[in-house]
């Protein structure tokens, strides 16, 4: 609502252009991300601790995982399981992916300590522990391996994992705690089935409550809330050397599950392989693309799914079009409930531009598009004397801003639509940095009869500038006005920018009980 | 029509009165001040709502007394509110600061840094932001999120070499300076009010007759309405409150006379007008306000001051409100807005001489008015269909609104 009070021009620009604050974070930062409507920063620290900061005061408002471990004294990855009284909560090595649930009160992270984890915001009491040995606050999934990114499936109940030693990702449902690998039908099925056969003996060993009917969904695949996937989400999968499965060409790379049940994954070797997911936990292989010769750091997709960016270690941004050919027939498809067959469904690329540094021949650290249809990308740049972030229009691919202010190298980057709002984490000081519109404060607003003017304007009467109103006509001019009926409850369902307002987002309760204790203490 | 509940005398002693009146946001409480110092919580015993209505049954009780605490306030507290998260009472004082206080907890904090009687506090919808309103004619932003929580001066590279980093990221701080302070009234600021649903605007009604909305991020002034084109001459009336509609699209205002105004705060026009003595168009006609005896009585905030608190006081608010004195005659006075089942907008409006009165929004007509007391209705809050009333001789009401059509 403040939006349409201020200033149009400030409020409708379309990328954030000053450095508006630095979060100070107490640890150093590696990863950021903001909450669905920008309300909250969850910051992920390099040993494990994840600070969620509220944006409204830029102060941390939570800080969870930090606390038991340390006072236990214990650095090495905890993989047995948790019997919920002296087990740390929180994770141990650095945050790999962070993700907030679309309603705004879970958060997904994956760490290097091989775990995943489920934290409930509204809960404040750490310390209290579910029958199932999971604690309220947080559900805990724990890998033998590297976990490389975790992100939820849509609905929010089930999230897709990617660790390094498997080619293709795992399934958790949140509900029924059970972790299952995807299985690659078409190809190489007996390979990576066998494959994670294997593995999944090795993991059941350390998931909670899941041994039986890890087993069994393994053989059948059925679930008790079987709900089909189908649209967006995103993880990536990293392939470790010796396990390297030469017909997905992964070494290493990173997978995005486009809309619908698209999966882009990018390799090493520059090939970016095209999956479709078919139903719970199967996926089939529909084409290799030869993109470049050398690794693909990065793959992002816009909000919208129109566009795909991928950023190679040839320090070349490289932006395609996607669309698919037969959308229509999928859509009919999906509108009968059919969602099993999509064989014919093909992605076509377009490839639109590429976006190089050609004087500095700089690498990009992290790529970024604006929300939705991915107006802008920015991109961090690599190399300690380049301490900016570029932003390009897409639709002509030229280079429109560099924010500059930084003074370090930056890496990560996240961009909210709703808040406008750009952050990035520094190399060196591990600070947040946020780019930020800032409306200009406007002083007429102070004299209602008041008006802004840029220069000097000689003062000229209006022809009815004195005139006396007749009071009659004037009572009669209002009346007129007071008739129209009003209507009080119903809300706006986008605000100025055109963005959808989602009212069921939660806000994160405040922890009284740790104020408290810290009174008490003092 | 509005039913009668329950009606209750508040246990308050001689020459003490009640000043303020807070629902839960879950309708399971209300809170109020009783005895200057101190709250009495009582719990609304809404599963009894729908058997008594039916039965007629008067005895059962509505309120039960649930909790009751002192608090720590030198002076007579003025306003209390309850967090988002029904947990926490907020209060505000005579003596300049303001508490909060923990359902279960007990006291969590003190807010001090106002230089005047704070008010009117207000918590933003997420519960994270305090907002007060002083006779220092400030308002004020408190952070209440990281009130646990400061960031410790040492860089993170000294952190890692202590092995109970965690530890020293909490600390308590018990007296927070406040976020922001936005001085742009230069009377007393009586009133605050947020949308329910949008806590990026508050709006700020003043004794100076000015009704400002700010942007809370930026603590920006974003807007100012008033009654009169000529708002920087004297005589402009005192606004006395301000409530947003449940869309955060109308602002309800009332001034000093009692006048009701619902302005369309974007575009700055008044939408409609409500007068106690009106029946349908507009006739222009406001109820004489008869100054000179306004200035023998003395406002609500003196008349409380004098009830309860010592001489230094009294020079206080003389000090800080000597030219307005001619201005302030009349008590702060409820008013909220009542939607009815069927999502009608009404509005529920307590007057100076104590009657209690349902507008319609959209057809401006008086659709009940009743007498409560002789005194004023001080504060009057609504949950739903339920409306409680709090009137200055400390009785509280409980009322139940249902449209004709509903009984039928």
């Amino acid at each position: 609502m403040n939006l349409l009070l201020q200033d149009p021009f400030s409020v409708l620009k379309e990328y954030p252009e000053n450095l508006a604050n630095i979060l100070e974070t107490p640890l150093y930062t590696v990863i950021q991300k903001f909450s669905p409507n920008g309300d909250y920063l969850a910051v992920g620290c390099v040993d494990g601790t994840l600070i969620i900061y509220d944006m409204d005061t830029l102060k941390p408002i939570r800080i969870l995982g930090s606390q038991r471990q340390k006072s236990n004294g214990h650095h090495e990855p905890q993989l047995e399981m948790f019997n919920g009284t002296h087990a740390s909560v929180g994770h141990t090595q650095a945050i790999q992916s962070i993700q907030w649930s679309s309603n705004g009160r879970f958060l997904l992270t994956s760490s290097r300590d091989c775990t995943v984890k489920l934290w409930d915001l509204l809960h404040t009491n750490d310390a209290s522990v579910t029958h199932t040995g999971n604690f309220h606050q947080c559900k805990s999934f724990t890998f033998d391996t590297f976990v490389w990114s975790a992100s939820f499936l849509p609905g929010d109940t089930q999230c897709v994992v990617c660790v390094s030693t498997n080619a293709l990702p795992f399934i958790i449902d949140f509900s029924t705690e059970v972790v299952c690998p995807i299985v690659d039908r078409e190809r190489n099925a007996t390979l990576v089935y066998d494959d994670c056969k294997k593995y999944g003996n090795s993991i059941s060993n350390f998931v909670f409550e899941g041994n039986t009917q890890y087993a069994s969904s393994l053989e059948e695949k059925p679930h008790s809330n079987d709900e089909l996937l189908a649209s967006t989400a995103s993880g990536a999968v990293p392939n470790n050397v010796e396990k390297r499965n030469e017909e997905v060409n992964a070494e290493r790379g990173f997978e995005k599950v486009l809309q619908k049940n698209i999966i882009l994954v990018g390799t090493t070797k520059g090939w970016l392989t095209i999956y479709e997911m078919v139903g719970m936990n199967r996926i089939v292989f529909l084409e290799s693309i030869k993109i470049t010769s050398s690794s693909i750091k990065n793959i992002i997709l816009s909000e919208a799914g129109n566009l795909l960016c991928l950023n190679g270690a040839d320090r070349t941004i490289r932006q395609y079009a996607l669309s698919f050919e037969n959308q229509n027939d999928y859509n009919t498809e999906k509108e009968t409930g059919n969602t099993q067959s999509l064989s014919n469904a093909k992605i076509a690329l377009h490839f639109q531009h590429k976006y190089q540094d050609v004087i500095n021949k700089l690498q990009w650290n992290s790529i970024s598009l604006s929300p939705k249809y991915g107006e802008y990308l920015v991109a961090s740049t690599h190399g300690s004397s380049a301490h900016d972030i570029y932003l390009w229009e897409t639709s002509s691919g030229f280079l429109v801003r560099v924010l500059e202010d930084a003074g370090e190298e930056l890496l990560n980057i996240d961009w909210n639509y709703h808040t406008m709002d750009i952050v990035s984490n520094g190399l060196e000081t591990g600070n947040v940095y946020n780019w930020s519109i800032v409306v200009p404060p406007k002083w007429s607003a102070l004299a209602p009869d008041f008006e802004e003017v840029d220069e000097n304007v000689k003062y000229m009467e209006k022809e009815d500038e004195f005139d006396e109103y007749d009071e009659e006509l004037e009572r009669n001019d209002r009346n007129k006005l007071e008739e129209k009926d009003l209507d009080l409850v119903t809300c706006e369902s986008f605000d100025v920018r055109g963005n959808a307002i989602n009212t069921k987002i939660i806000s994160i309760p405040l922890e009284y009980d740790k104020i408290v204790q810290l009174r008490n203490a003092q | 029509m509005l039913k009668t509940l329950e009606s209750l005398k508040l246990p308050n002693n001689e020459d003490c009165c009640s000043t303020s009146l807070a629902i839960s946001p879950n309708g399971k409480y209300v809170a109020t001040v009783i005895n200057t110092y101190h709250i009495i919580v009582y719990q609304l015993n809404q599963h009894n709502q729908r058997d008594a209505l039916a039965s007629g049954d008067s005895s059962v009780g509505y309120f039960q007394e649930f909790k009751k605490f002192t608090t720590d306030h030198s002076k007579g507290i003025n306003s209390l509110t309850w967090s988002p998260d029904n947990q926490c009472i907020a209060t505000c004082s005579d003596d300049c600061s303001i508490e909060i206080y923990h359902m279960s907890f007990g006291k969590l904090q003190t807010l001090m840094g106002h230089t005047a009687p704070v008010i009117t506090i207000k918590y933003s919808p997420k519960g994270n932001l305090l907002f007060s309103g002083s006779m220092d004619e400030s308002i004020k932003i408190w952070n209440l999120g990281s009130s646990g929580i400061v960031q410790p001066e040492t860089s993170f590279q000294n952190q890692n070499e202590h092995d109970n980093t965690g530890e020293n990221l909490y600390h308590t701080l018990l007296l927070t300076p406040p976020m922001k302070t936005m001085s742009a009234h230069s009377d007393p600021v009586v009133t605050l009010d947020i949308p329910l649903l949008d806590s990026s605007i508050i709006a700020s009604g003043s004794y100076d007759g000015l009704i400002r909305i700010f942007d809370t991020k930026s603590g920006h002034c974003l807007k100012t309405l008033t009654y009169d084109k000529d708002w920087a001459n004297d005589g402009v009336l005192p606004i006395i409150n301000v409530k947003f509609s449940y869309n955060g699209k109308y602002l309800l205002v009332k001034s000093m006379d009692g006048v009701l105004k619902l302005w369309n705060f974007i575009t700055g026009k008044v939408m409609r007008t409500f007068v106690e003595s009106f029946t349908g168009t507009l006739d222009g006609e406001l109820p004489d306000v008869d100054m000179a005896d306004e200035q023998a009585s003395s406002s609500n905030i003196e008349r409380e001051s004098k009830k309860h608190n010592t001489k230094d006081q009294m020079e206080d608010v003389a000090n800080v409100n000597d030219d307005e004195i001619s201005l302030t005659g009349r008590h702060c006075t409820g008013m909220e807005f009542l939607y009815t089942e069927s999502g009608i907008p009404l509005i529920v409006d307590g007057t100076e001489t104590g009657d209690l009165i349902v507008y319609d929004v959209n057809s401006k007509k008086i659709l009940s008015k009743k007498k409560l007391s002789t005194s004023c209705v001080i504060d009057l809050q609504v949950y739903k269909q339920l409306v409680c009333t709090l009137t200055l001789d400390g009785k509280l009401e409980l009322f139940h609104w249902s449209t004709s059509d509903d009984v039928a």
